[in-house]
């Protein structure tokens, strides 16, 4: 790699990338209503996004083949200074790196797409707010992967963080959701409450590493070292020694997990994964934004751009990070063998692959990790598109009443099979998820809790081709199940973002092919191999891997997919004189009119799996996965105890402690009382009659002249006289508010005055 | 400082006339916030043009404009909570509904 530092010639078009679809959405939400009305302001957002997305072409097409062919070494930063406040610069710019130029090519196509479906797909339902928020919502993620500093990443993530609140709950006023899901208001407010909690972590990470750098500019006075949020400038900090010299790694495994719970949070991560499945209330397209590009693969990009503080962290913050991906990934692989929601499905298979790139990011690996977040994004929204447009065909999202939709969606079909045989493991979702296997592997040599990781993450392998293929085996062969629903192809606006799809995938296998074939370890075109080009512009240079690794782990992954997706075509296939439809009881049912050899392997392992499914066991596994582990069960139950309790202890505090509190003083006042009331009849009252027999008499004197003058005069006249003031003055009382606001102004005003004449500004 | 900051008191005084006026004009409770809220900000804005008057990097003026924007966000939140609760009690929040403080 060279070291000279070369200029880019499109780098200046990369602040409007971001800065376009914000724009757009403004427009969009004001004109919408009148210029397309049709498609309630799609054009905007179709001309916004794609204007980004040919800029964004420019700007990381540019990068990318300068990194491929003149092998130099881009990082430059094009910023302006935002404010400053003592020595400190907040910078709003953008930061153009291999690792943002790589992300954001992802981001802006599949907004492009997305916007670009939902024309038709939202022709109904949709709004100009729903391309508004959309628009914002790719725009805060554009923001993200350019930011060249902490501030502006935040900033990136909490408006994402508001977009997915409103585009989740988009259909907010929902009266009526189909039983087992949640209300989009609920899913919202879940969704924005929970990846919350990830934010404050988030948050308090960036300070300290803020701090951090505060103090390494105080132990050097004078020093290039100034305190900063920038990413350059910190990674410079902790490269030349200055940081490590003050602070122990220890340190940095807090700020680095802290970081790491702000990407739990967002990216769905084991303790926060919650709030992902239930996103799907919100529109499929919205779905496919959050899954594929912009919402959960910003926790991911969060931890590689911050990659700095977890390499020079303590190993223990890797390895905690490769831990929850492993539990993540095979937890919500199993969920999904039991959903029943074509979206539902998906959104488990995404939590699943986000454990899968966590893994990465924890084995050493932020370019197979990175890696996986470009191949997953493609395929996930080739597939969340597809399963849109088998929704809007099929006007159902439960995969048990669909089936048969072959014949009548043929597009759909092939290419979600096109993303499910990448999801599966053999198109290009192969050559990630097996670099991920692969360093997970050979992490665990120097690690031994990570072969729990790598058990994981190989099981998860075999899950996900069999639950994808159980989805494809049950909508699309076969005959439907509910002949009832008229399927039915959808428009050009629809599939030619799903062929779009398609064929990047396809076309990204081959490189990825011609680079490096599996198993066989031929590189016919070095330079195609993008997986080792990734890995070394990320990360400096590639770990190397023993070759018989290699050929072990990408031959049992191959064998792995080929297995799931075996055992699922035994199990679903509805083959020719086959069907299968499900009763109530939860299982479901295989019938045969006419056997041959396949049926019956079939028949005989479909009633194996149905033994195993009707055993105690198997039910209680069977509901434990529908209920996710039980895990909202559990955090309602949490808040549940921690506020009863809290209420109970509140009551027994104020029964106790301030009641007795309360009667004591009572006591105390009786008492003082008792002794006073002994004073007042022995010696008062004593003095009292005295007094009072003098007074009689001279009150004889005074009634007369009270009767006369006092009585009359002064006081019926004075309480007369205070009636009528009072009675013009309630009338100035309204009770309204607004009344009151104007007394304060002239009242303010009425000072103003007071003081500027004190002050002498009017002569008087 | 070589800047002139009348246009930004200017905006600052605007602006709270406008919110002011909004506040004594408008009939619902919502829009009395929304108003307050563009009264608050005027001051703030104030706040922040004359904390840049002193040469010597004191912040104190962003900071009173900090605490005063997170005081805000907690009095838009304790504000729209009665109004929510008005509005479940009442069914209406239209501030002139509202009168028994009438004399």
């Amino acid at each position: 790699m060279a070291d000279e530092v070369t200029h880019l010639i499109f780098g200046n078009l990369a602040i409007l990338i971001p800065v376009i679809p914000i724009i757009a959405s403004f427009i969009v939400l004001f004109l919408g209503k009148y210029y397309d009305k049709k498609s309630h302001g799609n054009l905007f957002a179709l001309v916004a996004t794609g204007g980004s997305l040919i800029l964004t072409i420019l700007v990381s097409g540019e990068i990318i083949l300068r990194l491929l062919f003149e092998h130099a070494h881009i990082e430059e930063k094009i910023a302006f200074t935002w404010f400053h406040v003592g020595n400190v610069h907040i910078e709003f710019g953008v930061l153009l790196d291999p690792l943002s130029a790589v992300v954001s090519l992802l981001v802006a196509l599949i907004a492009f797409l997305v916007v670009v479906y939902s024309r038709s797909y939202m022709s109904h339902e949709g709004s100009p707010r729903y391309y508004a928020e959309i628009s914002m919502f790719a725009a805060a993620m554009l923001m993200l992967c350019f930011s060249p500093n902490f501030v502006q990443l935040f900033i990136g993530w909490e408006i994402m963080g508001v977009c997915s609140y409103l585009l989740i709950g988009y259909f907010y006023d929902k009266e009526t959701v189909p039983e087992g899901q949640p209300h989009p208001a609920s899913a919202s407010k879940k969704a924005f409450l929970t990846t919350k909690v990830g934010d404050i972590f988030l948050f308090a990470g960036i300070i300290l590493v803020y701090l951090t750098t505060v103090a390494a500019s105080e132990r050097f006075p004078g020093s290039v070292y100034k305190p900063s949020f920038d990413f350059i400038e910190i990674r410079h900090m902790i490269e030349a020694g200055v940081i490590p010299g003050i602070f122990d790694p220890g340190l940095f495994v807090f700020i680095a997990l802290l970081i790491f719970g702000g990407a739990v949070g967002k990216s769905a991560q084991f303790p926060l994964h919650v709030w992902l499945p239930d996103a799907m209330a919100g529109p499929t397209t919205v779905s496919c934004l959050i899954h594929s590009a912009t919402m959960v693969k910003a926790g991911i990009f969060l931890v590689a751009r911050s990659y700095f503080v977890f390499e020079f962290a303590d190993s223990d913050a890797m390895l905690i990070v490769a831990l929850i991906g492993g539990i993540t990934a095979i937890m919500s692989g199993t969920i999904a063998l039991v959903q029943t929601d074509i979206k539902g499905i998906l959104a488990f298979s995404t939590i699943s692959q986000l454990g899968y790139m966590t893994i990465g990011l924890g084995v050493g690996g932020m370019g197979v990790a990175i890696f996986h977040v470009i191949n997953h994004g493609l395929f996930k929204a080739l597939l969340f598109l597809s399963a849109g447009s088998v929704i809007h065909g099929a006007g159902t999202q439960d995969i048990r009443e669909m089936g048969g939709l072959r014949d009548k969606m043929p597009q759909t079909s092939i290419v979600m099979l096109i993303g499910s045989l990448s999801l599966a493991g053999i198109g290009n979702g192969f050559f990630s998820k097996d670099a991920i296997i692969l360093h997970a592997l050979d992490h665990a040599s120097h690690e031994p809790l990570i072969y729990l990781v790598w058990l994981s993450s190989v099981i998860t392998a075999f899950l996900t081709a069999f639950y994808i293929f159980r989805l494809w085996f049950l909508v699309f062969p076969g005959e439907s199940r509910k002949p009832e629903h008229h399927a039915h192809e959808s428009d050009s606006w629809m599939t030619r973002p799903l062929w779009t799809l398609a064929i990047v995938s396809l076309v990204l296998t081959g490189i990825y092919l011609l680079g490096n074939i599996p198993v066989l370890n031929i590189k016919l075109i070095p330079e195609l191999n993008i997986e080792h080009h990734i890995t070394e512009w990320l990360m400096g240079a590639a770990p190397h891997i023993d070759n018989g690794l290699v050929f072990i782990t990408q031959l049992s992954s191959i064998i792995i997919a080929l297995l799931g997706i075996g055992l699922a075509y035994l199990v679903y296939y509805p083959r020719k004189g086959a069907t299968v439809s499900f009763p109530e009881d939860g299982t479901f049912k295989f019938e045969i009119s006419e056997k041959d050899s396949i049926i019956s392997v079939q028949q005989t392992s479909r009633s194996l799996i149905r033994g195993i499914k009707l055993t105690f066991f198997g039910r209680g596994i069977q509901r434990i996965l529908e209920k996710g582990y039980y895990i909202d069960d559990l955090y309602l139950g949490l808040v549940h105890i921690i506020y009863e309790y809290y209420c109970e202890a509140m009551n027994w505090i104020e029964k106790n402690v301030f009641d007795n509190a309360v009667k004591f003083a009572g006591r105390i006042g009786y008492e003082l009382c008792g002794i006073s009331k002994w004073w007042d009849d022995t010696v008062i009252d004593g003095v009292v009659r005295l007094t009072a027999r003098t007074s009689v008499a001279l009150c004889g004197l005074a009634k007369a002249t009270d009767e006369r003058v006092i009585d009359n005069g002064i006081i019926r006249g004075s309480a007369k006289g205070v009636m009528k003031t009072g009675g013009y003055l309630r009338r100035i009382q309204t009770g309204i508010v607004e009344n009151y606001a104007l007394y304060t102004l002239m009242g303010a005003l009425t000072i103003i005055i007071i003081g500027l004449l004190i002050a002498g500004v009017f002569p008087l | 400082m070589s800047f002139d900051s009348s246009i930004f008191i200017g905006i600052a005084l605007m602006l709270f006339l406008i919110g002011f006026a909004g506040f004594i004009r408008s009939k619902s409770a919502v829009r009395m916030l929304i108003a307050i809220e563009l009264m608050l900000n005027s001051a703030n804005i104030n706040f922040a043009i004359f904390a840049l008057y002193n040469d010597i990097g004191l912040v104190t003026g962003q900071v009173a404009v900090i605490i005063s924007i997170a005081l805000a966000a907690a009095e838009a939140a304790v504000g729209l909570g009665i109004i929510l609760s008005i509005y479940r009690k009442h069914g209406t929040v239209e501030a002139t509904s509202f009168q028994s403080m009438k004399g």
